[in-house]
C-alpha cells in the first residue's frame, strides 16, 4: 500500500473507533490492533508481546509525573478561591483592553511555559484555574476554550521543553542553543493569540464583556493584594527552578507544596479538600495516561508499518525547492499529527526529515523550532489531540466543541510557521548571541 | 525479500548506530539483498533499551541491538564489560570479548536468541563546569551518575553523586542544580553538554560491550546460506567496530577541542587510583553474584597479564 | 436476580473507589518523595537515589488504579458526537457495544500482561538500581488496575442490559 493511502486508512479507523464513542484509550488500542492484525498481518502472540512493554514504558515515566502534580496544584488553587481573587485582581487593570481577562490565559500560559517542560501540564493547570472563572464572567466560551487549548502548547516551545531536549538528542544539536531559539517563537505565538483575541473583541465587544464601569484606585490596589498569594506561588516556583534547587519535572511537587501552604494561610484548606482535589487529579491522570499509553502502542504499529520512511522516500523523489519542500512537510506533519503523539513524531521523523531539510539549506536549530511548532499543531488537532482531551477532561465540554473553538487558533499556528519561514531570525538570533 | 525491523536505543550516529548501519549494509551485500534490515534508532519503535532482550526472545522483533549494561536485572553476568577500569585500550577490549563471547552466546541462547555481532561504547569521562584535575576537585561535586556502579563509585570517592532523569539533565545544568555529568565524550559533545560544562576529564571508566542477537526461531527458519552470510556480516561488523575505537576517541577529542572544550587526558593520578580503589569491592561483589562464570574475568586478566 | 446484580455492582464500584483512593495516597507519596529529593540534593549534597525510579512507578500506579473509578464517574473522556445524538434505545445498544469492544481489547492486554508478570516473578527480574526492585511488583499493580477496569466494564454493560441507568459524563462547568 502506498504511504498516503496507508495514512488515510489509519486515520479513517481512528475516526471511526473514536467517533463511535469508545473511550479514547480503547479506541486507540483498537486502531493499533487493526494495524498489527490487518495491515501488518502479525500473529496474535507477537502482538501481545509487543503491547505490554510499550504500555509499561509509557506509564512508568518520571517526566509524566509532573502532570498529576501540576493538575493537583491547579485543583488546589481553583478549589480555594485563590483563582477567583487572581482574576478579580487582574480585572480592573485590563478593563479597557479589548479581550480583557482572556489575555490572562495567554499570559499565564507563557509564564507557566518557563516552569514546565510539557504542554499537557500547562493546559491542565491554566485550564483548571481559568475556565470556570472566565465562563462565569460571561466571556465567549469558544474564545476561552480555544485560547487555553493553544496557549498551553507554548509550554514546549519556551524552555524548559522535553520536546526540544528529545530533538536535541536525536538531531545532535546543542540543547542550550535550542532552548535559546525557542524563546522568541514562543513569545511570538503568544502575541499572535493575544492579537487575535484583541481584534475579535474590538470588532465584537460582546465576546469579552466589560465587568464593571469603573474601579476606584482603592479597589484596584485591594485587588492586587488579593492576587498576592498566587503571585507569591509563581515566584516561589520560579525561584525553585532558576535558583538551581528543583528540575522542571520536580518543580510540580514544589508547586503542590506551595499551593497547600498558601491555601492554608489564605482561607484555609482541610484534609477533605486535599483528598477531593487529589482524587480529581488522579482521575484526569488516568484518562491522560491511558490515552498516552495507547497512543504509544499505535505509534509502534506505525513504526512497524515504516510509514515515516515511505513518506520521506516519496518526498525525496519529488526533488522540490526548499519552500515547496517545507510546505509539503508541513502538510504531512499536520496529517501525522492527527494520529501520532508529539514525542513519537519527533523520534520517528527527525532521522529522516533532518537530512532532507539541512540539504535544502535550513539550519538544524531552526528545524528544531519548526518541528516543535508541528508538534504543537498535533496537540490541538482531532482525533488524537492531547490538549483537546485534557481540556475535555477538566471542563466536561464536548471534544467537538473544543476542537471547533481551536480552529481559528490552528490557522494562527500555521501563520506562525509562515512567519518563522520568512523571518528565520526570530528563532536564530538569540542562539547566535551565546 | 525478508525484512527485519531492528530497534536500537541510541541514535544513528552513536557508536552502536554506526555499527548497525554497517551490519545492515554487509547483510544486504552478502545475502544479495535477500535480507533487508530497517533501522529504528533512538528507541523510536517504542521499546526501552532494557526491553530488547525479551522483545527478541518473544519474537516481537526479529533482532535487536542489545546494550548489555541494561540487563543486570536479568543476570549479573551481562554486566561484565560495564565493570569499571577493566580495560585500557582496544587490545584489552578485544581480549575481553574473546574470553567472554562463548559463554555470552550460551547465555543469550537461554533467551532464545543467537549472538551474531558485537560492538562497544566509547569510555565515559567527567564533564564538569570547573576543571576536575585531581581527587580534591571531586569532593562534594554534584555529579549525575549513569548507572549503579558509577553512582556507588563516585559517592565512595567523595562526590555528591545523584541519579537524575536524562530529560532533566540539561535544564538542571542550565540552572546549576548539578555541576557535572558522567558520560562519554561523543554523547556529551553531540547533545551540546559542552555549552554548560566546558571541561572533560578522561578517566576511561569502562568500554561497555553491546551485541546484535537474532531470534532463534527466525534464525532456524533461515536457509543455511543466509545463516552463513549473516554470521559473516556480523563478524566483519565486530572487527570494524572494534578497530574504529581508537580513531573514534581521537575524533571525539578533535571535535571537542574545536568547540573549545578543555580536555584533561592526564589528571592527577590520585583521582584514578581512588576511583579504582572504591570500585574494587564492586567487582568482587559482581564475582560473588555470577559464581563460576567469573572464570571468564580471570581468563581475561591472565591473558592481558593484569 | 436484580438485587443480586445490584449487590455485586456495588461491590465492584467499591473496589474501583478503593483502588483510586490508593492512587491518591500514591499521589501524595510521590509529592513527598520528590520534595525529599530536592531538599537532600540542595541542602545535604546527597540523594535518595530511588526518586526517578519510584516516581515512575507512582505515575503508572495512578494511571491504572484510577482507571476503573474514572469509568464509573464518567471522567474517562470519549468523543460524544454520535452518542450524544442517539435516542435512548439506540444509545443503550451503542453503549453496550462500546463496552463489549472495551472488554475484549482490555482482556487481550490483560492476558499478555499476566504472562509477563508471571515470567517477571519466576525469573526474579529486578531493576538495575540501588533499590533492586523486583519488576513483577509494579507490573502487577498495573495488571490489578486493568482487572479493576475490566470488572467495571463488565458490570456496567450487564446493568445496561437489565435497564440500569447510563453513566453520566462528567458535568460541564457553568
Ligand atoms: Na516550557
Ligand atoms: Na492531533
Amino acid at each position: 500500500m502506498d504511504p498516503v493511502t496507508l495514512s488515510l486508512v489509519l486515520l479513517a479507523v481512528v475516526i471511526c473507533s473514536l467517533g463511535a464513542g469508545l473511550w479514547i484509550f480503547v479506541g486507540l488500542l483498537l486502531t493499533a490492533l487493526f494495524a498489527f492484525l490487518v495491515l501488518l498481518g502479525f500473529p496474535v502472540p507477537r502482538i501481545g508481546s509487543i503491547l505490554t512493554p510499550v504500555i509499561l514504558k509509557s506509564v512508568f515515566s518520571f517526566e509524566l509525573a509532573a502532570v498529576p502534580l501540576f493538575i493537583w496544584m491547579g485543583e488546589i488553587i481553583s478549589g480555594t478561591n485563590l483563582a477567583a481573587k487572581l482574576f478579580s485582581g487582574l480585572a480592573p487593570w485590563v478593563r479597557r483592553l479589548p479581550g480583557g481577562l482572556l489575555h490572562a490565559n495567554v499570559g499565564g500560559a507563557v509564564i507557566f511555559s518557563g516552569m514546565s517542560g510539557s504542554s499537557v501540564a500547562a493546559t491542565a493547570t491554566i485550564g483548571r484555574v481559568a475556565t470556570s472563572e472566565l465562563i462565569g464572567r460571561r466571556y465567549d466560551p469558544s474564545l476561552v476554550y480555544g485560547s487555553i487549548t493553544v496557549a498551553g502548547t507554548i509550554g514546549i516551545m519556551i524552555p524548559p521543553s522535553i520536546t526540544l531536549i528529545i530533538y536535541g538528542i536525536v538531531a545532535e544539536v546543542s540543547v542550550a542553543k535550542l532552548f535559546a531559539a525557542g524563546i522568541f517563537p514562543g513569545l511570538m505565538l503568544g502575541l499572535l493569540y493575544s492579537g487575535y483575541i484583541f481584534v475579535r473583541s474590538l470588532i465584537n465587544p460582546a465576546l469579552a464583556p466589560a465587568q464593571q464601569d469603573a474601579y476606584s484606585w482603592r479597589q484596584r490596589f485591594a485587588g492586587l493584594l488579593g492576587m498576592a498569594p498566587v503571585l507569591l506561588l509563581i515566584a516561589f516556583l520560579m525561584g525553585s527552578i532558576y535558583g538551581g534547587f528543583a528540575t522542571p519535572s520536580e518543580s510540580a511537587a514544589v508547586g503542590v507544596f506551595g499551593a497547600i501552604v498558601i491555601a492554608r494561610f489564605s482561607g484555609g484548606i482541610t484534609l477533605a479538600d486535599l483528598y477531593r482535589t487529589g482524587m480529581n487529579a488522579v482521575l484526569t491522570t488516568a484518562m491522560i495516561g491511558s490515552a498516552l499509553a495507547a497512543a504509544a502502542v499505535l505509534a509502534t504499529a506505525i513504526g512497524f508499518l515504516h510509514l515515516p520512511q515511505m513518506l520521506s522516500e516519496a518526498i525525496v523523489a519529488l526533488n522540490l525547492s526548499p519552500m515547496m519542500l517545507l510546505l509539503l512537510l508541513t502538510l504531512i506533519y499536520v496529517m501525522l499529527g492527527t494520529v501520532l503523539d508529539g514525542i513519537s513524531m519527533v523520534l520517528m521523523t527527525v532521522p529522516i526529515v533532518l537530512p532532507l531539510l539541512t540539504t535544502a539549506g535550513f539550519d538544524p536549530i531552526w528545524i528544531g523550532v519548526y518541528l516543535v511548532l508541528m508538534v504543537e499543531i498535533g496537540l490541538v488537532t482531532p482525533p488524537i489531540g492531547f490538549n483537546l482531551f485534557v481540556l475535555r477532561s477538566i471542563t466536561g465540554v464536548p471534544i467537538g466543541q473544543i476542537a471547533l473553538a481551536t480552529l481559528p487558533f490552528f490557522a494562527l499556528m500555521l501563520l506562525g510557521g509562515l512567519l518563522l519561514s520568512i523571518f528565520p531570525q526570530i528563532a536564530l538570533w538569540l542562539p547566535a548571541q551565546i | 525479500e525478508i525484512v527485519w525491523d531492528m530497534p536500537n536505543a541510541f541514535g544513528r550516529n552513536s557508536s552502536d548506530g554506526v555499527a548497525d548501519v554497517v551490519f545492515a549494509e554487509l547483510v544486504a551485500e552478502k545475502t544479495n539483498g535477500e535480507i533487508r534490515i530497517v533501522h529504528h534508532f533512538d528507541g523510536s519503535l517504542g521499546y526501552k533499551g532494557v526491553d530488547h532482550l525479551e522483545a527478541v526472545q518473544d519474537g516481537g522483533v526479529p533482532l535487536a541491538r542489545h546494550a548489555l549494561s541494561y540487563y543486570g536485572g536479568y543476570d549479573p553476568y551481562f554486566l561484565l564489560s560495564s565493570q569499571p577500569f577493566l580495560v585500557e585500550n582496544v587490545d584489552d577490549v578485544r581480549a575481553l570479548y574473546d574470553a567472554y563471547k562463548d559463554e555470552l552466546g550460551k547465555t543469550m541462547e537461554g533467551y532464545n536468541q543467537v549472538l551474531v555481532s558485537a560492538g562497544l561504547f566509547p569510555p565515559s569521562g567527567i564533564w564538569s563546569r570547573e576543571p576536575v584535575e585531581s581527587l580534591a576537585d571531586l569532593q562534594g561535586l554534584k555529579i549525575r551518575a549513569f548507572d549503579l556502579n558509577s553512582l556507588n563509585t563516585f559517592t565512595g570517592a567523595g562526590a555528591a553523586a545523584v541519579n537524575m532523569n536524562w530529560g532533566d539533565v540539561m535544564p538542571a545544568l542550565s540552572t546549576g542544580a548539578i555541576d557535572a555529568v558522567v558520560t562519554s565524550a561523543d554523547l556529551g559533545i553531540n547533545s551540546g553538554i559542552n555549552d554548560y560544562l566546558p571541561n572533560f576529564t578522561e578517566i576511561n571508566w569502562a568500554v561497555p560491550i553491546s551485541v546484535i542477537a537474532i531470534n532463534k526461531d527466525v534464525w532456524d527458519a533461515l536457509p543455511e546460506n543466509l545463516q552463513k552470510a549473516v554470521l559473516e556480516a556480523g563478524a566483519e561488523t565486530t572487527d570494524r567496530t572494534f578497530a574504529r575505537l581508537a580513531t573514534q576517541v581521537e575524533g571525539n577529542y578533535e571535535a571537542m577541542k574545536a568547540k573549545k572544550v578543555n580536555v584533561i587526558t592526564s589528571p592527577n593520578p590520585d583521582l584514578r587510583s581512588k576511583l579504582v580503589e572504591v570500585a574494587a569491592p564492586l567487582i568482587e561483589d559482581w564475582r560473588s553474584k555470577v559464581g563460576d562464570k567469573a572464570a571468564v574475568l580471570d581468563a581475561y586478566l591472565a591473558a592481558r597479564g593484569k | 436476580m436484580h438485587t443480586l446484580y445490584d449487590r455485586l455492582d456495588r461491590i465492584s464500584a467499591w473496589v474501583a473507589r478503593v483502588a483510586a483512593q490508593f492512587a491518591v495516597v500514591v499521589l501524595a507519596c510521590t509529592t513527598l518523595l520528590i520534595l525529599t529529593e530536592i531538599v537532600l540534593r540542595s541542602f545535604f549534597a546527597t540523594s535518595t537515589n530511588i526518586t526517578e525510579e519510584y516516581v515512575g512507578y507512582g505515575l503508572g500506579t495512578m494511571v491504572f488504579l484510577g482507571l476503573g473509578h474514572a469509568v464509573r464517574t464518567g471522567s474517562l473522556v470519549r468523543v460524544d458526537i454520535v452518542l450524544g445524538r442517539l435516542g435512548p434505545g439506540p444509545r443503550r445498544v451503542m453503549e453496550v457495544l462500546t463496552c463489549l469492544v472495551a472488554f475484549v481489547v482490555m482482556a487481550f492486554v490483560v492476558y499478555y500482561m499476566s504472562i509477563r508478570v508471571g515470567r517477571d516473578f519466576s525469573r526474579g527480574t529486578i531493576s538495575t538500581t540501588l533499590a533492586a526492585t523486583p519488576i513483577w511488583i509494579p507490573n502487577a499493580v498495573v495488571l490489578t488496575g486493568m482487572l479493576v477496569f475490566l470488572l467495571q466494564v463488565f458490570f456496567y454493560s450487564l446493568g445496561l442490559l437489565i435497564g440500569r441507568p447510563l453513566i453520566k459524563e462528567a458535568e460541564s462547568i457553568e
